[in-house]
């Protein structure tokens, strides 16, 4: 059987150079990177790559969003962090600045994808919250123990007014020395 | 047809047996509070009952597993034929169902040790006691009948294997880690127990303090040990080379400790002055509650974590649980405010019992900001309608600031007197340990940087604005601040040891330095167990700190390539590959130089199971010393040319974090050491003292040299000469 004219081997050789060379560069392709041609493995080389402060400060405050619950991407090793650190250095290189990057992230994986909530809005409240009841309870404390030491000071007085001080020991002892005393007689049980 | 070949069925009958056992002990204990002792001996027998019933069905399960009777839907989750027998009872707590049959267990098991002790005394508080344990124990049975009954079978039948455990879990840290932290939440229960009979008794004095206290510290040590084991677990498996991630139920086992540590020196206020009932009530319940919401955060699916188990409709259940808690709790306290009146007051600002109180309110505190921050995406979904998540920059950057004032008040609190403390006392106490602590500050920050430890650090700000700045400041400076203070608590502890000595010395002039030193210690030893406390906690600060100096390094390396970090030097030699019934291992042999002189080999490795193949487990290697660990993680290993992928980091002191939880150890012992006076108990006083040193020290050799057992011994020995064929390229089938 006769090819037609136009399919003769002077018209097909561009085409069989073609293939030859995509077919050669995929091949080169495959191997230096055999992972990718048996499905093992979609990036990143299982490590967590952070290459300076900054990569560490931006990394350490965005969620990975691999499903890990609370895995940031300054730890986790999936794949998906790794596309993801790539994709957030490259935005740094373009001059990006961490919070620039931050909100590029935010846009597309929503605000549970930050390590830090912003602090704005409700959010303070995070903070605010635990801050203030601190800052009661410290108050409360502070004024139970005054409100403690005045009575104590009423009990003084009252036991000044019924019996005279006792002589002062002249033996040298101070008050360290009876604390210690005190301390050694009634030791813990 | 015989009992095993009905064993899920005899399991679940058990449970109910539970149940009804525990009921009638409650209702035989509440009605021998009349004053009928003959009802009170059957109300302890009823106790002894149930508890033995307890035991049955955590036996009944354990034979389920090493008989792989896969008829049971928990044996088949979580086992399957190739696991070693350590492992097949590991499983017991791997999961949901058999966790909470661990945790009744337990729970059951103190409170059969505590009747037992009780014995004769407190009579009064005794038929109480028995009843709030046994309304626990109903609580566990009533969940696990209704809910998470690990006896359940599976519809479809048996299958052939199991699935096998998370190779998470298959880890020498998760056999003891789990049993540690649950004795330290369920042993929490004894001191509730007895704090609700107190309250309906109205027998409120110092009597039922003393008796709950010891149990408050055993709970309290547990903790202690279990949430260290839980630091070595994460630390050598999960491979990001930290040890604390702020994790839900990290956290939830964390803040019953703070609330535990509050009691342990708050009592002695009550004990010694009359003073804080309301509050030493108080803290005891909220131990107690704090253990139950850890374990409704761990099962519930609130809030995600690791660590979760799977969603299931348990929580609810809890949530009940804890509503009743709190409301006889607190309608107990406020019923009784009027007996639980102070019968002390405070001198003095500058006396023991204000530092006690401040210290108190400190570590509230810090229990007070994880909680919320805990539960704070969940508020945050609920009450706002917005999703959020907290990762662990916000707790490194709140958290440390609070804990150092706390840090400070552990070290000020011994150096104040009790009742007041003069001024010139206040002076003589503080000249020692201030002047060191301002020496250590003046050279850490002349030489510090020099050693490679320098004061301050340049934290970056988590917020944007002037908030960010001033915690990112605060933060650059706590390693100098933490330094400072671990000199300071360090110089507390000596100086009263030292004090402790020379005033026995005064009163007996023919005791030798070590033999008063010796006396002293049995003599208190609660006190001065505190104060190895002290010591440990300060170790452990000192390693934390060790954070700010860490160096990272990432790095791809060809087979006899090698890489620098910090003093190191570390070659790549090549990979390996060994197999075992249950996964493929591919190693990375690496030889490390230190200071350029060579220490030895290291293999960090991959583990491939034959259940789970998708994940492979990172299994980190490490060179340790006193001065930092090397901490290596192999990525992926490329089967043709060998190039593999390394994460290094150089984690100054993070040794001295176990260290320190040795020496807590230590002292938590010396404190809870059974009281006999030495000098009468002659050698066998000496003996047993020696013992309780002996038994620390091979606990903390083997939290650092259990791994290597855990991993077959592949560590720590020299490695094969490597293979060299691909690693990757011609893999083992698969068999087991």
């Amino acid at each position: 059987m006769k090819f037609p004219v136009h399919l003769s081997n002077r018209r097909r050789s561009p085409l069989h150079i073609a293939l030859l060379v995509s077919a050669s560069l995929g091949a080169g392709v495959l191997a230096i990177y055999p992972a990718d041609a048996i499905g093992q493995h979609s990036g990143g080389n299982g490590t967590v790559e952070i290459h300076n402060e900054t990569e560490r400060q931006l990394f350490w405050s965005l969620i990975c969003t691999c499903g890990c619950p609370r895995e940031t991407l300054g730890t986790c090793a999936c794949d998906i962090a790794s596309a993801r650190r790539e994709a957030l250095r490259e935005l740094l290189e373009t001059g990006k600045s961490v919070e620039q990057a931050q909100d590029a992230y935010v846009s597309l994986y929503g605000a549970k994808s930050l390590a830090v909530p912003r602090n704005k809005g409700s959010n303070r409240l995070l903070w605010v919250v635990p801050a203030v009841l601190i800052v009661l309870g410290g108050l409360f404390a502070v004024f139970t123990m005054r409100r403690f030491q005045q009575r104590s000071r009423d009990i003084d007085a009252l036991r000044s007014k019924e019996k005279p001080s006792p002589a002062k020991d002249s033996s040298g002892r101070d008050d360290y020395d009876d604390r210690l005393d005190q301390e050694l007689k009634d030791l813990d049980n | 047809m015989s009992i095993w070949q009905s064993l899920p069925e005899f399991g679940t009958g058990v449970l109910y047996a539970i149940l009804i056992a525990a009921a009638y002990t409650f209702a035989v204990a509440i009605a021998s509070s009349t004053g009928r002792p003959r009802l009170l001996h059957a109300a302890r027998l009823g106790a002894f009952g149930t508890v033995s019933l307890v035991g049955l069905s955590v036996l009944v399960l354990a034979f389920a597993f090493v008989s792989h009777d896969f008829r049971i839907s928990y044996v088949a989750r979580y086992s399957d034929r190739t696991m070693t027998t350590p492992y097949l009872m590991a499983a017991l707590w791997g999961g949901q169902d058999g966790s909470l049959l661990w945790w009744l267990f337990l729970t059951s098991g103190f409170s059969a040790g505590c009747i037992w002790w009780l014995k004769r005394k407190y009579i009064e508080l005794q038929p109480y006691i028995i009843a709030t344990l046994m309304t626990i124990i109903s609580f566990f049975a009533i969940l696990m009948i209704f809910a998470a009954n690990p006896f359940a079978v599976q519809a479809a039948g048996a299958p052939i294997d199991g699935s096998g455990l998370n190779y998470q879990l298959r880890n020498f840290y998760m056999i003891i880690h789990p049993p540690s932290l649950y004795i330290g939440f369920t042993s929490s229960a004894i001191p509730f127990a007895f704090a609700i009979a107190a309250l309906v008794t109205g027998r409120l004095d110092n009597e039922w303090i003393v008796a709950s206290r010891k149990w408050m510290l055993f709970s309290w040590l547990f903790l202690s040990i279990g949430n260290a084991l839980g630091m070595l677990w994460a630390y050598e498996e999960l491979g990001w080379g930290g040890y604390w991630a702020w994790d839900p139920v990290e956290n939830a086992a964390f803040l019953p400790w703070l609330t535990a540590s509050a009691y342990v020196h708050s009592t002695m206020i009550q004990e010694r002055r009359g003073m804080l009932k309301v509050w030493n009530v108080f803290l005891i319940c909220a131990t107690f509650f704090l253990t139950i919401f850890g374990t409704f955060l761990t099962r519930s699916g609130l809030i995600s974590s690791v660590h979760s188990f799977a969603n299931s409709d348990i929580g609810i259940f809890f949530v009940y649980y804890m509503v009743v808690i709190v409301s006889v709790s607190g309608a107990l306290i406020f019923w009784r405010l009027p007996k639980l009146a102070s019968d002390g007051v405070f001198e003095s600002v500058l006396s023991r019992e204000a530092a006690f109180v401040l210290n108190n309110w400190g570590l509230l505190s810090v229990m007070l900001f994880i909680a919320t921050a805990t539960i704070w995406p969940r508020i945050s979904e609920w009450v706002f309608n917005q999703e959020s998540t907290l990762g662990p920059t916000f707790y490194n950057t709140w958290i440390p600031p609070i804990a150092l004032v706390v840090f400070f008040l552990m070290g000020a609190a011994p150096l104040l007197g009790w009742r007041k403390t003069s001024p010139e006392l206040f002076r003589k106490s503080f000249r020692w340990p201030g002047t060191v602590m301002a020496t250590v500050a003046v050279l850490h920050l002349l030489l510090g940087k020099r050693f490679g430890y320098p004061a301050f650090y340049d934290a970056a700000p988590i917020y944007e604005g002037t908030l960010g700045n001033v915690l990112a400041w605060l933060n650059g400076k706590l390693p100098f601040v933490t330094v400072m203070l671990v000199a300071f608590n360090i110089v507390v502890v000596i100086q009263e040891f030292v004090r402790g000595v020379k005033a026995r010395q005064k009163a007996h002039s023919d005791e030798g330095t070590f033999e008063s030193l010796f006396n002293l210690v049995a003599k208190a030893r609660r006190r001065y167990g505190g104060y190895v406390v002290h010591v440990g906690i300060a170790v452990m600060f000192l390693g934390f700190t060790g954070r700010a100096w860490g160096v990272d390094k990432e790095i791809s390396l060809a087979p006899n390539e090698e890489v620098q970090i910090e003093y190191y030097n570390v070659k790549y030699l090549g990979s390996r590959m060994e197999v075992d019934a249950e996964k493929r291992m591919i190693f990375a042999d690496m030889e490390v130089t230190r200071h350029g002189k060579p220490v030895g080999q290291i293999h960090p490795a991959k583990f491939i199971y034959v259940k789970g193949a998708e994940q492979p487990s990172t299994e980190v290697a490490k060179f340790m010393n006193v001065r930092d660990d090397l901490y290596v993680i192999v990525g992926m290993v490329n089967p043709q040319t060998k190039i593999a992928a390394f994460q290094l980091h150089v984690n100054p002191m993070v040794n001295l974090i176990w260290l320190g939880v040795g020496i807590l150890i230590l002292g938590a012992m010396f404190s809870l050491w059974p009281e006999a006076v030495l000098e009468e108990a002659g050698v066998f006083g000496y003996i047993r003292a020696a013992a309780s040193v002996a038994a620390s020290v091979v606990f903390a050799l083997l939290l650092a040299g259990g791994p290597a057992i855990a991993y077959g011994g592949t560590r720590g020995h020299p490695a094969p000469t490597p293979i060299e064929s691909p690693a990757l390229a011609n893999p083992v089938p698969n068999t087991p």
